[in-house]
This record gives structure tokens, sequence and C-alpha cells, in this order.
């Protein structure tokens, strides 16, 4: 049974998410005038990629894609859409957490081993931008986990349906913080430093082509599912069915894009300290809240 | 065989070492290997046995005291099987000398004493007998590491004379010095001695685990010591670790404080050594971001890692016990498995440096796996075996709610993804250079105690289970609550951990990832240098190896930061300078001065006695 709802939790996490990020371009197309491309675009992107001939760099260079990808396809398995929920209590948090962690050091490692200066500046911008906005995000996620004493995802989206209060209401100023994080994790304006096309090629992503770049291209798109799931789910009340769930990551969703085509772009001393100033206090500010007003 | 007999064996090897490495040292080397292997089986299969031996009278009523508790047991077999892991790997080091093997021989010995110690003077006593040995061994092949060994002496000299203090205040207010017998006399003891003996042991415990703010001797002295020393320390500073659970938790701390204050149920005193735990976090990790050198940086880890079982221990709980012990032995595995790898690295190509390396994983494929698991296990990623004992902690941290200290954990663990991965970055990935084209593999000897570690890391990575079944063991010998557990979950406070079920789905998705990877069509291989770099023509591999300062955007947000190394290096100069002034006057060129010293001297002299 879990084989199959993983199964279809898999397919609906692509489908959704590509289509999605299709539409992106298109909103950002119409923000800046443009007619932009149709949304099935990122499909035909991803197809063509996955089709063409492509240049390896050694081992390390295919086993870093195989595990970013098998380690991001894993943690998907964990994010609860609505209803459908692969593993019930299982779905910890910190386990999201830390095995989307391995995807990205299997990323990390495969586009280093490429020999290309310019990935191990984009990792090396990517990993100093994560410490600035994983820290206000894990004090924020200490404050619902204390409140709640419990950390599976599954459970908290019941808990917060049951009670019919959402933690963006209970706790709005994590919320805020929690997006904002969120931005950075997706690699929006104005933290796309890492991935800056213009100044370092892409960074990351600039020797890979064919089937790989299509992996990476998926899996960029699981990765997405898993860090806004993970918001819906945290502050939204996931949904009681999927399409509650899908409509609640649209809103979000929606947002990230509008915020992010308007915006310039940091460099990553300035997200950096940029986190650690207003997000680190409010998150900070909040958990007190959450731990004085739940009486320890 | 007795277990003070097995001690007193392992000392008096060590100068039948020595003086057998004088005609052969392969075979000294071996035979080392042999004993501490068999001192470890000997010790890990006394996993049932309970029973202490006392020998040696030194005066009235004090004895050495041995024994096996689980506690002992615990700590005794994680620092024997790094320390039989190493011997193994000395093998076939370079620079094997006799005076080494000694030495070696006496470190070992002195961390079975202090580790299977029962009493505070036994401790002591084979304890210095590692610290002295080490001293020494730091110092043995490299001249510059003379600095470093005066830091690593002044620090440990602080610890020891805290120690010594409190072992004799203990010993005169009590008349005794045994571990249970020293926690059920502090129970009724006045105030002032509480908190006494508290901080003077505690200042030994972070001098020697190397916590903040006594951590200053770990980079020197890991850096320009042989490359065997950093290795053989992730498992001797676990002694300090030894000493810091028994004086929070066999003497229990939160209780014998129960009339301070208490912050979230934390007791104010262990709530401070919680914050010193925290500061070394930060401090080790964002100075291990930013050093140049895989030793340097590994040793700024330790400094951030000690500050994980600092904090862990000191706040107590069932987690954060559970968490800090379990975090003793991932962090001793990985920090052995990861000082062997740069060793073995060291071996083939002279140097540790990391913009002088790369592109090694062709070359040394087994150690770069080695590197590469150690590393995702000090991470703290799954399926390794550094997940559990993060997550226990963090549990710990939720629990008490303590959000100021879990921003200090959750610094130290993604700060850790970017220290981590600058070695593997310039070591293993990046441009080979020409010079290491032609470099070899480690030699078997090194691989197979690299390839032990790496595989146990792996086992309670899957099954932390087992890991923490010992350690509930311990926890129930001294009266604290045990974890729930099952084959593959552990429960904890927010939640189970399937351990088991986790490594399932992330293999599973590695197929999937195998599947549509074979599915496309064959990649072409090309050359490292092979690359994009928009139309430029480059020949030179050694140019376009990106890594030194590589986080330099880091590096510029903490570079006017206070440095303590730097504070204590002025300091001695002005010290030194005060010392040179006062040479001035006592010590004239001319025989005029001589004269003006006595006569003034002959005034005040005087003056005082008229």
């Amino acid at each position: 049974m879990s084989i199959l709802k993983g199964a279809a939790l898999l397919i609906l996490a692509f489908f959704y998410t590509v289509t999605l990020e299709g539409i992106a371009r298109k909103i950002t197309a119409r923000i800046q005038r443009r007619y932009g491309p149709p949304f099935w675009q990122n499909f035909i992107d991803i197809f063509k990629a996955l089709t063409k001939h492509s240049i390896s760099h050694g081992f390390i260079f295919d086993f870093g894609v195989l595990m970013a990808f098998g380690g991001t396809i894993a943690t998907v398995l964990f994010i609860p859409a609505g209803n459908l929920v692969v593993f019930p209590g299982l779905d910890n948090v910190f386990v999201v957490i830390y095995l989307l962690a391995i995807g990205l050091l299997g990323m990390a490692m495969s586009s280093v081993g490429s020999g290309n200066p310019n990935a191990g500046i984009g990792i090396g911008r990517a990993l100093t931008q994560m410490l600035g906005y994983e820290l206000p995000f894990m004090i924020v996620l200490v404050g619902v986990f204390f409140q709640y004493k419990n950390s599976s995802l599954s459970d908290l989206v019941n808990i917060q349906i049951e009670s019919g209060q959402y933690n963006a209401w209970l706790m709005p100023l994590g919320a805020v913080v929690a997006f904002i994080s969120l931005l950075g994790m997706l690699g929006k304006k104005p933290f796309d430093v890492f991935i800056a096309p213009a100044e370092i090629a892409s960074g990351p992503l600039v020797e890979y082509s064919g089937k790989y770049l299509g992996m990476l291209l998926i899996q960029h798109s699981f990765a997405v599912f898993i860090e806004i799931g993970l918001f819906v789910n945290l502050f939204l009340g996931g949904g009681r069915t999927i399409w509650e769930f899908l409509v609640k990551f649209f809103a979000v969703f929606f947002l990230a894009v509008i915020i992010s085509s308007i915006m310039p772009r940091f460099r990553v001393e300035q997200a950096v300290k940029f986190y650690w100033k207003w997000p680190l206090i409010l998150s900070f500010v909040q958990t007190i809240i959450v731990i004085v007003s739940a009486g320890r | 065989m007795d277990l003070s007999l097995m001690i007193l064996l392992s000392l008096v090897a060590a100068p039948v070492l020595y003086f057998l490495a004088r005609f052969s040292k392969k075979t000294a080397y071996v035979l080392f290997a042999l004993i501490q292997i068999s001192l470890f089986a000997y010790i890990f299969f006394q996993k049932e046995s309970a029973y202490t031996t006392s020998v040696f009278e030194i005066m009235e009523g004090l004895k050495f005291n041995f024994g096996f508790t689980p506690i002992n047991w615990y700590f005794a077999s994680i620092i024997m099987l790094i320390i039989s892991m190493t011997s193994v790997f000395l093998i076939s080091m370079n620079n094997k000398t006799p005076v080494k093997v000694l030495l070696l021989s006496l470190m070992a010995s002195g961390a079975i004493g202090a580790t299977l110690s029962m009493d505070f003077l036994t401790l002591i006593v084979f304890w210095e007998i590692t610290t002295w040995s080490s001293l020494v061994f730091i110092a043995i092949d490299r001249e510059k590491s003379f600095e470093e060994v005066l830091k690593y002496v002044s620090i440990s000299a602080i610890g020891t004379y805290a120690m010594i203090f409190a072992l004799f205040y203990i010993l005169k207010s009590f008349g005794t010095v045994n571990y249970l017998e020293v926690a059920s006399k502090l129970e009724i003891a006045p105030n002032n001695t509480k908190i006494l003996i508290f901080a003077l042991f505690g200042v030994m415990v972070l001098a020697k685990l190397g916590s903040f703010p006594l951590h200053i001797w770990v980079r020197g002295s890991y850096s320009t010591s042989p490359d065997e020393f950093p290795i053989l320390s992730s498992a001797l500073s676990k002694i300090a670790a030894y000493l810091l659970f028994i004086i929070v938790a066999v003497i229990p701390s939160s209780s014998i404080f129960s009339w301070l204050p208490s912050i979230a149920g934390v007791s104010i005193v262990n709530y401070l050594l919680a914050w010193l735990g925290g500061i070394a976090i930060i401090v080790g990790t964002v100075m291990a971001i930013r050093m140049e050198e895989v030793k340097e940086l590994i040793a700024f880890s330790s400094v951030s890692n000690a500050g994980y079982i600092v904090l862990a221990l000191a706040l107590g709980g069932t987690y954060g016990t559970i968490g800090g012990l379990m975090h003793v032995l991932n962090h001793a595995l990985a920090s052995a498995a990861i000082f062997m790898s740069m060793a073995a690295v060291a071996y083939r190509t002279g140097t540790t440096k990391m913009h002088e390396l790369g592109g090694l994983i062709t070359r040394m494929p087994v150690s770069f796996a080695t590197y590469l698991v150690a590393i995702i296990s000090l991470a703290g990623i799954p399926p390794m075996s550094g997940f559990a004992s993060k997550w226990l902690i963090y549990q710990q941290l939720v629990k008490d709610g303590l959000p100021f200290l879990a921003f200090a954990a959750f610094f130290g663990s993604i700060g850790s993804f970017m220290y981590v991965f600058k070695p593997l970055t310039g070591v293993f990935l990046g441009q080979l250079k020409p010079e290491h084209k032609n470099v070899k593999e480690a030699p078997f000897i090194m691989l197979l105690p690299m390839g032990i570690l790496t595989l146990l890391t792996i086992f309670w990575g899957v099954l932390p289970s087992n890991a923490i079944a010992y350690i509930n063991r311990l926890i129930s010998y001294t009266g604290g609550k045990e974890i729930q557990l099952t084959f593959s979950k552990i429960f904890a406070l927010t939640g189970q951990w399937d351990s088991v079920l986790v490594t399932t789905v992330f293999f599973v998705g590695f197929i999937i990832a195998f599947i549509v990877f074979i599915l496309g069509k064959k990649a072409k291989q090309v050359d490292l240098m092979d690359t994009y770099t928009g139309g430029e023509y480059i020949y030179t591999a050694e140019l376009y190896h990106f890594v030194y300062r590589m986080y330099r955007s880091f590096d510029r947000m903490f570079q006017e930061w206070p440095s303590m190394e730097n504070w204590l290096t002025s300091l001695s100069y002005k010290i030194k300078e005060l010392g040179a002034l006062l040479r001035t006057l006592f010590y004239p060129k001319y025989p005029q001065g001589y004269i003006a010293v006595s006569l003034l001297t002959l005034l005040i002299a005087f003056w005082w006695l008229r």
C-alpha cells in the first residue's frame, strides 16, 4: 500500500511542481511585460534534456547526481500531501531536513567533481547562504515542536486541522520568518547568488548536459516540492484532501514567484547578514513567546 | 586475567617494545598492534562482568582501584577500539622510532587505566601518564611544534592542578576518593564545597576535552604533531568525557545543585556549563570554516564537537545524556577515520594543505570513501551514525525549551556542512595536480582499519538502536531513565526515528535514480580540464583548482572578530616585555648598574629596617 502511495506522491510531486514552474515562468514574463513560454515548457525542457547526448567527468560526477536524485526522491516520500501520507508518524521534520541535505551533498560533490571552478564557487556560496537561512528556520521549528511536543509532519497537520488554528495565525512572526527562509531555500531572488547565471555561469549546474541536466531539473522540482510542502504542512495546516494541500501550495509558490521577479540579487554575505539580523531576532522573539505562553 | 595484572602488563610492555624496536621496528609495531587488539578484545568481552580490584597501596587506605561497570566498559571500549585500529594503521606509517612506540604504548596503558578507574586518584595518575607521553610525542620530530607543546603543557597544567587540588580537597574533607562514595558525601556537603569541587573538575574537563575557553592547544598540537597524534587524540580526549559524565551523572550535579535557581529545569551551574559548550560549538565551527589546512580544520571541528558533548551531558535529561554519550562514540569514530584518511594522503603526497592537493579521488578511492562516510556522520546526515546523536540532543533542547542553546547546536550542525565540504573539494575533488599523477592508494594495512571504522559508522547509522542499547544499560546503572527502543526505531519526545526505514527509502530512491540514469544515452567521458571556461584557454591544472579561501565571503564577516589566540599571544608579548624591563634593572650590562642597584637595595633596606 505504501508503495502505491509513494508512487502516487512522486508522480503528483513531479507533474504538479514542473507545471507550476512553467506557470512561474509565465508569471515572471507577464510582470516583465513579456509574453513568456507556454506553461508546459518545462516538461519539454526536461524531456529534451533526458534524451540528448551528454558528457561525464568521471565516477564521482555520475555518483553525485545519483545521490542527489535518490536522496531527494527519498525525502519527497516523507512529505504528506493532504490525505496522501506515505509514512504516517514517521515523517519527522528533522529527518526531512537532514535527508534533503544528503541530496544537496550529492549535488555539491558531483558538481565540484567536474573540476570547474565556477561550480566550486557556486557550492561555496550555497553552503554559506544555507547557514544563513537554516538558522532562523530551525529556531522557529524549536518553538513549533515545543508547542506540540511533536515533530511529525502528519501529526502536526492533524493537530492544526482538528483545532482549526493554523500555526500561521498562532505564530505569525514565525510564519513570516519561515517564509523568508523558504525564499532562500528555493534559491529565489534576492537569494539566488549561488546560481547567478551571469556571474558564475549558473554555478553548480555549469558542467551538466543531457540526462544529467534532466535529472537535476527533476531533482530541483522535487526539492521545491519538499521545501514548500514543509512550509504548507508546518504553518498552513496541510490539507484534509490533496486538493486543499495543492491550493495552499500554489498560493505559497505564487507569492514566492512574484516576490522573486521584482527583486535584485544580494551578495552572499549580505544575504547571510540579512538572515542573521531581522529573521533571526524575530524567530527568537516568536520562540520565546511560544515557550513562555506555553507555561513550560 | 585479573584487571590490574592486565594494566600492569600493558605498562611493562612499553619499555619491552622500546628495546625490541631498537632491533626491529616492524616487529615492535606489529607486536604493539597485537597487544592493543587483544586488550580491546579483553575489555570488549567483559561486557557483562561487574567486578572491582585494587592494588598497590600508596598510603594509608589509598589504593589504585580498577573495575568494570557499564560506564567504564563503554568508555574503555570506545577508546580501545580507536587505539587498536590506530595501532594497526601505524604499522605502515613512515618515521617509526623506538621512542614513539614506547610513548604510544604508555598512552594506551594510561588510557585504559584512566577509563577503568574507580576513583579520582587512579583516574588522574593514569590520565597524566597519557598526557605526558602525548606531550613528548607531539614535539618528537618537528621543531616548530615546540611552541605548540608549550601551549598544551600550560593548558593541561591548568586542568591537572585544578583536578589535583579538588582531589586533595575531597580526600581531606571526605576521606575517600571513590566516585560513588564521593557522590553520596557530596550530597550533604556545604554548598561552597559543592561549587568549588564541581568548578575544579569542570576546568579539567574543558582543558582536556579541548572545549571553550581552554581549546587553544587543539589547533597547534594537532597540526604540528606527527600524523599519528591527532588520530589517537580523537580517542584520548574522550577520557575527559568520561570525567564529565562522572561529575554530571554519577555525582548527579542536578541534584547537588538543587538549592540553586534553575533555568528551564536545568540547574544554573549545568546551564552555564552547557553555554560554555554552546560557545565552543560556535567558535569551533567558525574557525574550522576559515582554516586552510586539513588538520587545523578538523582540530577546530573537534572543538565544536567537544562543545556538543559538553552541552548535551551538561543539560542532562534522558535524551541529552544519551545523545551526548552517543556523540562520544560517533565523534571518536568519525574523527579517527578522517585523520586516518588524511594521514594516508600525507603518507602518499607529503602535505595536508588543501590548495596543494586536489583530484585525489581517482588515485585514492578508498581513502575518499572513508572520508566521505566520516564527514556524513560528522555533519549528522542520515543514514550515518552521527544523525542519531544530534537528533537526540535536539530532542532535549526542544524538551527544555532552550532556543539560544538550540541556536548554538544548529549553528554547529549546519556550519559543519561548510567545513567538512572544504577538504572534500580541496583534497579529493577538483583538478589533479600534475605532480600527483602517479600517486597510489595507501597500503592495505592502512586501508583495513579505515574500512573497519567506516563499516562501524554505517552499521550504527543503520541500527543506532544497537549502540543505544549499550547506553541504556549505562543509564540504568546510574539510575537515569532509559530510552524506548525497538529493533529499528528510537522513540523520543517529538516522535520516532526509524533508521531502517529511512535507509531503505534512500536506497529505493537511489535505485530509481539509477534506472533513470541507465535509460539515458551513455555519456561521453571527458577529461577534468575539458570544462566550460567561457571561451578562454586554460592549461594549468594547479591554477584551475578552486579551494584556497573557498569561503572568502564568510571570512570577511568574521575577520574583525576578537580572537582569543591573538589576545593571548599579545599578552605573552607584554609579559616578555615586562620581563625584559626587569632584566635591565637587575642584570645591567655595566658594573655601575650593579653598584646603583645594590646602593638602592641598601637604601631601601636601611629605610625599612630603621
